[in-house]
């Protein structure tokens, strides 16, 4: 046993040496201390999970299908292009977070800085769609609201979806 | 001399010797290869820990920039062999706190991504499933550190 806790120790500290040289070395090195606000208290359901309310504008349901449904909107779905491919709600056009650059381009010549966008994914703990808002109101876009789970929701009420074929 | 080396043979090719030896080589795998996306993006996975909603602010980097190297060099141990029970020891109290801070958010009712193996933003988890998971990797975990003890005492 003894022996035991001893390779422990051992194996301890020199992990804990690795991975401080690795950071340091790192391209993607992060602080040691961040930036982080603390959040042990703050926990709010059928919200995400990093929602900041000085920042974050989620929809309800119904203000959802009411700007869908007016038109006055442009849906994005911030999930991979195969799951939107799979299904999405009707008229969303799909921008993946994790390879916007691919995607801005084509999304950006469909909106404007007056756009009111609504941004989605589906799934409690998928945040693509605060990433997105985020990101979209960081380039410009103040209009952006957050759906969260949004498509889970619309599945669940068998609102309008469509599919898309692979390109 | 050589019934000595005859024992060592026979004990290297008994089943239970052959079957700690997989069980090293599978909770390795598993846990290199959970390490790596987290290596490769240690900003996602701080998020990751900060929405758990269990530690300090200022620890939440720290524990983003270590934990991944516990799980690659601890997983690297065990496939290989060097100091495995310093690593399995390291790798069931890691399970412990993981099993710990799911079942947490679990109660809570808040759905986080677990981060287990991916810090993508658009994996689905299901905690009940990671704390499974763990709950089976413990299990071997607490085979490795028995079963080892127990040959030590057969070599004596």
């Amino acid at each position: 046993m003894l022996r035991i806790i001893k390779e422990t120790i051992i194996l301890f500290v020199l992990i804990i040496l690795i991975a401080f040289i690795a950071n340091s070395v790192s391209p993607k090195r992060i602080p040691y201390i961040g930036t982080w606000y603390d959040n042990r208290d703050k926990i709010a359901l059928d919200k995400p999970p990093s929602y900041d309310p000085d920042y974050d504008s989620l929809l309800t349901m119904e203000d959802a299908f009411y700007l869908w449904k007016s038109g006055d909107a442009v849906f994005i779905d911030a999930r991979d292009k195969s799951e939107y491919n799979s299904g999405h709600i009707s008229g969303a056009i799909n921008l993946p977070f994790e390879h916007w650059d691919n995607y801005w381009d084509y999304v950006s010549s469909l909106i404007t800085p007056q756009t009111k966008i609504v941004t989605y994914c589906g799934g409690y703990n998928c945040e693509l769609s605060v990433d997105a808002a985020r990101e979209l109101k960081v380039l410009g876009y103040p209009n952006t609201y957050i759906f969260f789970n949004g498509y889970d929701k619309w599945l669940e009420l068998n609102l309008p979806q469509e599919t898309s074929s692979e390109e | 001399m050589k019934n000595k080396h005859q024992n060592k043979l026979k004990l290297f090719l008994t089943k239970s010797h052959w079957s700690i030896f997989v069980i090293r080589l599978v909770i390795g795998g598993v846990f290199i290869y959970a390490s790596i996306d987290k290596i490769m993006h240690p900003d996602v996975f701080a998020k990751i820990i900060h929405n758990y909603h269990l530690l300090h602010p200022g620890l939440i980097n720290l524990l983003a920039i270590t934990l991944p190297w516990f799980e690659l060099v601890c997983g690297v141990c065990l496939v290989v062999g060097y100091k495995y029970r310093g690593a399995t020891l390291i790798l069931l109290i890691m399970l412990a706190v993981f099993i710990f801070a799911l079942s947490i958010n679990y109660a809570r009712g808040i759905n986080i991504n677990c981060g287990c193996f991916s810090t993508s933003r658009s994996t689905r988890t299901d905690l009940l499933w990671g704390i499974i998971e763990d709950i089976i990797l413990i299990a071997g975990c607490t085979i490795i550190l028995f079963k080892s003890k127990f040959k030590k005492q057969e070599n004596l």
